[in-house]
């Protein structure tokens, strides 16, 4: 079920509990999936300089990110026999504990679910422009960096 | 072509750095000299990592200008 036009993955602010409980929930007529598979990433309380990461403030170049996340959409699709696929990332304000991607991925059978939504995470933290500012307990800061 | 106006984007920490989110450059005629006068204006550009999106793709090297284009700075990404 590709889609050829460019959806937006960004929401402002943290990817709330109840918004991934929806679209779960969205998922329940789609009677011929068999296997979802979800990642979240969590904002982590990570020491930096004797400090401690109170939140995260997410910038992006949104439009060479969301230009990125339709290729790499469309070659998911392409290399896997996948259902359905839905990615959202974190704008502006996440504090720690809070989540900021969610990566959803469903299929017939639980292989292509699980496969995909992996190297989707994997991709996105190699090749969206996103950047992320960590806001310390003492109000100074540090820019993060994936590893 | 002549080369036109040079749309410059900075993010994160290279926003940060310079103060501000985009510049426009006028009479570079490469990627190259378009780094070059950048790194005059903020010399610490020097010492920061970036990759370069002409346009919003990646390139590498001198890439000639030919009319209007955009030249964004990407730090090192940090997404998830």
């Amino acid at each position: 079920m590709s889609s050829h036009r460019i959806r937006n993955i960004f929401v402002q602010g943290p990817i709330s509990p109840a918004f991934i409980a929806e679209k779960i929930a969205a998922h329940s007529d789609k009677t011929n999936i068999g296997g979802h598979s979800i990642f979240l990433g969590q904002v982590r309380a990570d020491e930096k300089e004797g400090k401690t990461v109170v939140s995260i403030d997410y910038t992006a170049y949104e439009e060479m990110a969301l230009e990125k996340m339709h290729a790499i959409r469309q070659e998911t699709f392409n290399k896997y026999d996948l259902t359905c696929m839905h990615v959202y990332h974190s704008l502006g304000q996440v504090k720690a504990g809070e989540i900021s991607l969610f990566v959803f991925t469903s299929s017939v059978h639980r292989k292509p679910a699980i496969d995909a939504c992996a190297e989707i995470v994997e991709r996105i933290k190699a090749e969206l422009p996103v950047w992320g500012r960590e806001i310390l307990s003492d109000e100074s800061h540090v820019w993060k960096e994936n590893r | 072509m002549h080369p036109g106006k040079i749309k410059v984007l900075f993010f994160g920490q290279l926003a940060e750095m310079t103060g501000k989110s985009g510049m426009d450059l006028q009479d570079v005629t490469d990627t190259q000299a378009a780094i070059e006068t950048l790194t005059r204006l903020y010399p610490r550009l020097s010492q920061t990592p970036f990759l370069l999106a002409l346009d919003k793709e990646i390139v590498e090297g001198k890439i000639p200008f030919t009319g209007d284009h955009t030249l964004a700075l990407l730090p090192p990404y940090a997404g998830g």
